[in-house]
């Protein structure tokens, strides 16, 4: 029997990744140079944004076999944007084109509106090192 | 090709009829047939540059594999050279999103679902599913044979 993949748990862990990108978004829109920090940060909504695509692949994949193929569709239409945020930041990263940063978070701005950051709710253990992590795998 | 008409009236379809990109269904909508075109390229800052880019401004594009060369606008020269790159049919993008690109990739030659299989990596049964259904996605329709 094959995995069975649940998309509610899909839905959550995808929530909890935004919530962390919207931290990050806040914590950066407060920097004004490329810091360490800031590029652990970033680092860190690439790791989201990747995390975001793979539980949208098993989400998408899950409901083609049950026959919701429209649902499938829509939904990852929905969410083509990570993908393509995803690459441009790794090749921003990957390049320290660092000039590009704010055009890249004024796109991301929009995707997470929606989520209210009265309070810092992660910690910094969340974003350190991964820059170092970024590299080492890119 | 004989078969049994469908709702609508349109040509009973199976995994092995052939599409394309129909552009006379999008005769009507130029200004959303350039958007969802612009949607194909995935570098943000080309797409930016080019959503201010002239339509009527054309370049000529040398085919790299064939030699031969055509008077193209700015997004279609994007869109070709966007084509030739690997990833550019890849397992992120909706289905019907994928086979638009194939059709893109491949100058709009014909493909039945069957064929369509591995190259957009899906089973035939649901690429024939998804376009081959009584709705039109993105202009992707049967061909009349």
């Amino acid at each position: 029997m094959g995995r069975v993949v649940n998309t509610e748990s899909n839905g959550k862990q995808r929530n909890q990744l935004r919530r962390t990108i919207a931290e990050m978004l806040r914590h950066l829109s407060q920097k004004s140079t490329i810091d360490d920090e800031a590029k652990d940060m970033l680092a860190t909504i690439v790791l989201c944004l990747r995390q975001i695509n793979d539980g949208i692949d098993e989400s998408t994949v899950a409901w083609e076999k049950r026959d919701y193929w429209l649902k499938a569709e829509n939904f990852r239409r929905e969410w083509q944007w990570v993908t393509e945020i995803e690459s441009k930041l790794t090749a921003t990263l990957r390049t320290e084109d660092w000039d590009a940063i704010p055009d890249l978070m004024l796109r991301l701005f929009p995707h997470f509106s929606d989520i209210n950051v009265t309070k810092f709710t992660r910690e910094a253990e969340i974003w350190q090192h991964n820059y170092f992590k970024f590299s080492l795998r890119d | 090709m004989t078969g049994l008409p469908r709702l609508g009236g349109l040509p009973s379809t199976n995994a092995d009829t052939r599409f394309h990109i129909d552009y006379g269904w999008w005769e009507s909508q130029q200004a959303e047939l350039r958007n969802y075109l612009l949607t194909h390229i995935s570098d943000l800052t080309l797409r930016d540059r080019l959503k201010q880019s002239s339509t009527e401004r054309v370049h000529d594009f040398v085919d790299p594999e064939t030699g031969e060369v055509s008077r193209l606008n700015a997004l279609e020269v994007a869109i070709k050279q966007q084509a030739s790159r690997d990833g550019f049919i890849n397992q992120r993008i909706s289905l019907v999103d994928n086979v638009f690109r194939v059709f893109l990739a491949n100058g709009n030659t014909p493909l039945s679902p069957r064929e369509l299989e591995p190259i957009v990596g899906k089973p035939a049964s649901l690429i024939h599913k998804t376009i081959g259904g009584t709705t039109i996605y993105k202009g992707i329709h049967a061909v009349d044979e």
